[in-house]
């Protein structure tokens, strides 16, 4: 579950554009946490800390990307859109602790992701 | 700069000169007032979250004037996907305030009016919508808190407007001008007016032509000259005035009502949307009421989220966490609770495109939806209770929990299981206090009750819509009767 920023206003994590590398940077994009069964920002943290921080970005809908990650609270994966698959060519799917449909645990989640991106086993762009 | 940051958003209400009052003396910065503030940090958070990656999808929206990123509490439902993200984004915010965040009324009110405007300009010839669509666009582009104002104090239930001892008992027009009108009147239990840039007047029920100088729609500035705010007392509200931060239970947020009161506000023609149409007064107040009782469909199904969690979280420090009977009362909790969820979901599924071009939700189900809202709290609130025990209502004030010696029998005395702290206990105790009968029970019960209408009124619409002939003939099909 994930932990609530009650009471604290946090600002959000996309970076300016200067802070932007390459193409290898993979885009992220969240669903809106309604009702999140993993933490997502803890998946996010997590995958900086195994592929280099450099690495990620939350999405910008202006800027194309290699990969994009969708990070979403549950299996419904509600970000799943066109609309949002068209910002990238090679997708990985986080819905609730699943990735790309197959259950993982949730601690391992930024590891399989990992994995995925590493193997070059992201999904094509399915829209 | 279609998107305040809640900083901006806090600045742009300490500009604004609200005549408030509040247990008798006016209160000269109502942002800083500390009954108040809590329920302003609640607005405030809808402004945050807008501003976070991980909460954007369902707090933001792409304007279908602008093309603009604007929050989505501005936005025009333009399919049956906004009408879901608008209850899942009502879920959230429950969740992150456990109280009414009270933006919800202006935005339900926006699509309201955004169609029946268009209906009337259609069959009228006025030009109400293209006036709405500029009040719209600025309220997108200046990121306005809107406060929807339909419910009238209607004096004598039993009796029209224009047949009640005091005429004033419904908002009215009481001049006509060349540039504008002269409004007299009030709007009861108005929600997050204190915290709204602009109020946005809906007429308060069905109008006849008897009664036509009532059938009134209009926007104004939330602070302008004719308007008076009488700020509504909550139960405990006081607490908030001890300077402690347990007793209140939610020290953060909460929500308020306010008593609006029209003395002869004056209003353009600029901001007049309905001016004695009152064959359309039915449709604006059955739009508005709709919408509404969908929102309820979240967020009270997200403060139940708290609610559900406060009591789980309680059982366990009781050490009572693993009883079959309290696991069981749980489950009940959250199956009314999503029951909630669900009802609010379908009716925006089933949601269609008005001749406007926005969505509206699915009315039957809305008031179903509603209906279910008027008793699961209720149900859950008492289950709360039940989980809790009798502390969350004897227990003793933060100040004896923190003097230097009674403290410390309190310490020992209120201690449930052993590896938890007794102030851990107090805490969510009162918590759920807060919400079954504290401060934020206004939203989670009574508002429950009778905020979008009273049960009756959905049962009403329930009959209307419940296609009861459909029905009969499906038996008579199955019975094979032949008339
Ligand atoms: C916490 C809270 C927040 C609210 N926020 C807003 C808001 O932001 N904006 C807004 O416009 N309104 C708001 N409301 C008002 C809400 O819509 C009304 O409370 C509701 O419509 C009921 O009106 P009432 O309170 O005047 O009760 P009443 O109308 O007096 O109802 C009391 C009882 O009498 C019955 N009754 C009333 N009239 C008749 C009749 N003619 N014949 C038979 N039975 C009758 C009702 O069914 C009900 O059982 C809010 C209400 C609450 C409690």
């Amino acid at each position: 579950m994930e932990a609530h920023t009650t009471g604290r206003f946090r600002g959000g994590t996309a970076r300016p554009a200067s802070a932007r590398s390459g193409d290898h940077v993979i885009g992220v994009k969240y669903c809106g946490g309604c009702n999140p069964r993993i933490d997502r920002r803890a998946v996010f943290r997590g995958l900086g800390d195994l592929l280099g921080a450099d690495r990620l970005e939350v999405m910008d809908p202006e800027r194309p990307y290699a990969a994009g990650l969708l990070l979403c609270g549950c299996e419904r994966a509600c970000a799943d859109r066109p609309a949002v698959r068209r910002r990238a060519p090679l997708w990985v799917v986080v819905g609730g602790p699943a990735v790309d449909g197959e259950p993982v645990e949730e601690a391992l989640l930024a590891e399989a992701v990992a994995a995925k991106i590493k193997s070059g086993n992201a999904t094509p762009l399915s829209f | 700069m279609a998107l305040k940051t809640p900083e901006q958003y806090e600045e742009s209400l300490r500009r604004m000169r609200f005549r408030v009052y509040l247990m008798g003396e006016r209160v000269t910065s109502p942002v800083d007032h500390p009954i108040i503030r809590p329920s302003m940090n609640s607005v405030k958070m809808t402004y945050a979250l807008a501003g976070m990656p991980e909460h954007e999808d369902l707090m933001t929206a792409l304007s279908h004037l602008t093309g603009e990123k604007i929050n989505r509490f501005c936005h025009i439902h333009q399919d049956t996907d906004d009408l879901i993200k608008k209850v899942k984004m009502q879920r959230l915010l429950g969740q992150k305030t456990g109280a009414c965040f009270q933006r919800c009324v202006g935005m339900d009110a926006i699509n309201a009016v955004y169609s029946v405007t268009f209906e009337m300009d259609r069959k009228l010839g006025t030009s109400y919508h293209e006036r709405f669509l500029k009040f719209l666009r600025t309220m997108q582009e200046e990121d306005w808190t809107v406060d929807g104002a339909m419910t009238d104090p209607k004096g004598d239930r039993g009796l029209p407007p224009s047949r009640q001892a005091d005429p004033d008992l419904y908002t009215r027009v009481v001049e006509k001008r060349r540039d504008g009108i002269v409004v007299r009147g009030a709007k009861a239990h108005q929600t997050g007016a204190v915290n709204s840039h602009w109020i946005l007047v809906m007429p308060t029920m069905t109008m006849t032509a008897q009664d036509k100088d009532y059938a009134l729609a209009f926007a104004a500035p939330a602070d302008a000259d004719g308007i008076l705010y009488v700020y509504g007392r909550q139960s405990c509200d006081t607490r908030k005035l001890e300077g402690g931060e347990i007793d209140v239970g939610n020290r953060e947020f909460g929500g308020h009502e306010a008593l609006m009161v029209f003395e002869d506000l004056f209003v353009p023609w600029e901001n007049v949307f309905m001016y004695g149409e009152h064959e359309f007064s039915g449709a604006l107040v059955e739009r508005f009421a709709g919408y509404h009782r969908q929102s309820y469909g979240g967020c009270k199904v997200g403060v139940g989220d708290v609610l559900i969690g406060a009591a789980a979280l309680i059982a366990d420090y009781n050490g009572a966490g693993k009883a079959s009977h309290i696991r069981d009362k749980l489950i009940e909790m959250i199956h009314l609770n999503e029951t909630l969820y669900s009802c609010g979901i379908a009716c925006s599924a089933e949601g269609h495109r008005t001749p406007s071009g926005n969505y509206l939700i699915d009315l039957l189900l809305a008031n179903v939806c509603k209906q279910n809202v008027t008793r699961f709290p209720y149900e859950i609130a008492r289950l709360a209770e039940d989980i809790a025990g009798g502390l969350m209502v004897t227990m003793p004030s933060e100040r004896d929990l923190r003097h230097p010696e009674i403290g410390k029998v309190l310490d020992k005395y209120l201690r449930g299981v052993a590896s938890v702290p007794t102030e851990h206990r107090c805490r969510v105790m009162r918590l759920i206090e807060n919400i079954t009968l504290g401060t934020a029970a206004v939203g989670y019960r009574t508002e429950s009750l009778h905020g979008a209408g009273s049960p009756q009124a959905q049962r009403i619409m329930i009959a209307r819509q419940g296609n009861l002939e459909q029905k009969k003939k499906l038996a008579k099909e199955i019975a094979r009767i032949k008339d």
